[in-house]
């Protein structure tokens, strides 16, 4: 198989012989899929192959918004990563509906956090107080909208998924979040919460998520 | 009722007070992205050349989900090969 440029990508995936090119392409995203996904018991190998030629497809489709500004294949293969994770995440949440994730009147329950946690009073107090905070400002200061889309979001469900159900896009959906999460960041700060003082209280526990 | 698990608490607590304003959203950062993989396969600090791009995975665990597959992908081809 020959080694291409970015020039020679486009150039033989666009001319009268762009089968072997098409073929090339899948070829490169399979192996890359493949080699990072072999472990995942939820993709057969047969599965792979039908995300590469998916994914080629979208390439194909989107080769006029290639800008050059790195390799082709890198830009390929951020497509194919996109497509795949993007499928594993729909079947992964298919069966799962808004109401059956949030529950239909949105009530919010912090209580019983932690069994089996040994914690001093000050702690119990201090994160019993943190946690009706968060339960306050999720119920009062958000929208509607924001408020499912966080309850959504806080049940682990990824961010194309909520947005599919709530019929909007997910950038536009991440806006919304972020004007959320604004928000409560304004008002936790203003009622004392920093984020040192949080980490103190919950030391040795979680870790980043978005 | 709504019950959630405590790790997901603490992640969201975390994750409000950690927010930053200004944030460009998933699809400037996916527009980007193979840029800024690249500047990491080339072990160059793609998070001062890219700052926005680093704001946006350190807010979005989705997107960051897929630039730490693409990168960890790439690791494998170094100079984009297919052999």
């Amino acid at each position: 198989m020959p080694e291409r440029d970015n020039i020679q990508w486009q150039h033989d995936l666009q001319g009268p012989d762009h089968d072997q090119a098409v073929l090339d392409l899948i070829g490169f995203l399979f192996k890359g899929l493949a080699a990072y996904f072999e472990k995942d018991a939820r993709l057969r190998r047969a599965d792979l192959h039908d995300l590469a030629q998916e994914a080629a497809m979208r390439v194909l489709n989107h080769l006029s918004d290639f800008r050059g500004e790195s390799r082709f294949t890198t830009w390929a293969m951020k497509i194919a990563v996109n497509h795949t994770i993007s499928q594993l995440r729909r079947k992964r949440w298919e069966e799962v509906s808004l109401d059956n994730l949030i529950g239909s009147r949105q009530e919010l329950s912090f209580a019983d956090l932690f069994p089996g946690e040994t914690l001093s009073p000050e702690k119990a107090t201090a994160r019993k107080e943190l946690m009706r905070t968060l339960e306050t400002l999720i119920q009062n200061s958000l929208t509607e909208k924001q408020r499912t889309a966080f309850l959504a979001r806080l049940g682990g469900m990824p961010l194309g998924e909520i947005a599919r159900r709530m019929h909007t896009s997910q950038n536009a959906l991440y806006k919304l979040l972020h004007d959320a999460r604004v928000r409560l960041k304004a008002e936790l700060v203003r009622a004392g919460w920093t984020l040192g003082a949080v980490s103190a209280l919950f030391a040795q526990s979680g870790k980043r998520e978005g | 009722m709504m019950k959630f698990e405590n790790d997901r608490l603490i992640q969201l607590v975390r994750s409000i007070l950690e927010t930053k304003e200004k944030d460009t959203g998933c699809a400037a950062c996916f527009e980007v992205l193979d840029r800024f993989v690249e500047l990491h396969l080339h072990g160059k600090d793609a998070a001062r050349a890219m700052p926005l791009v680093q704001t946006h995975l350190d807010n979005c665990s989705d997107c960051r989900e897929e630039f730490e597959t693409l990168l960890a992908i790439l690791e494998n081809y170094p100079d984009g090969s297919i052999t």
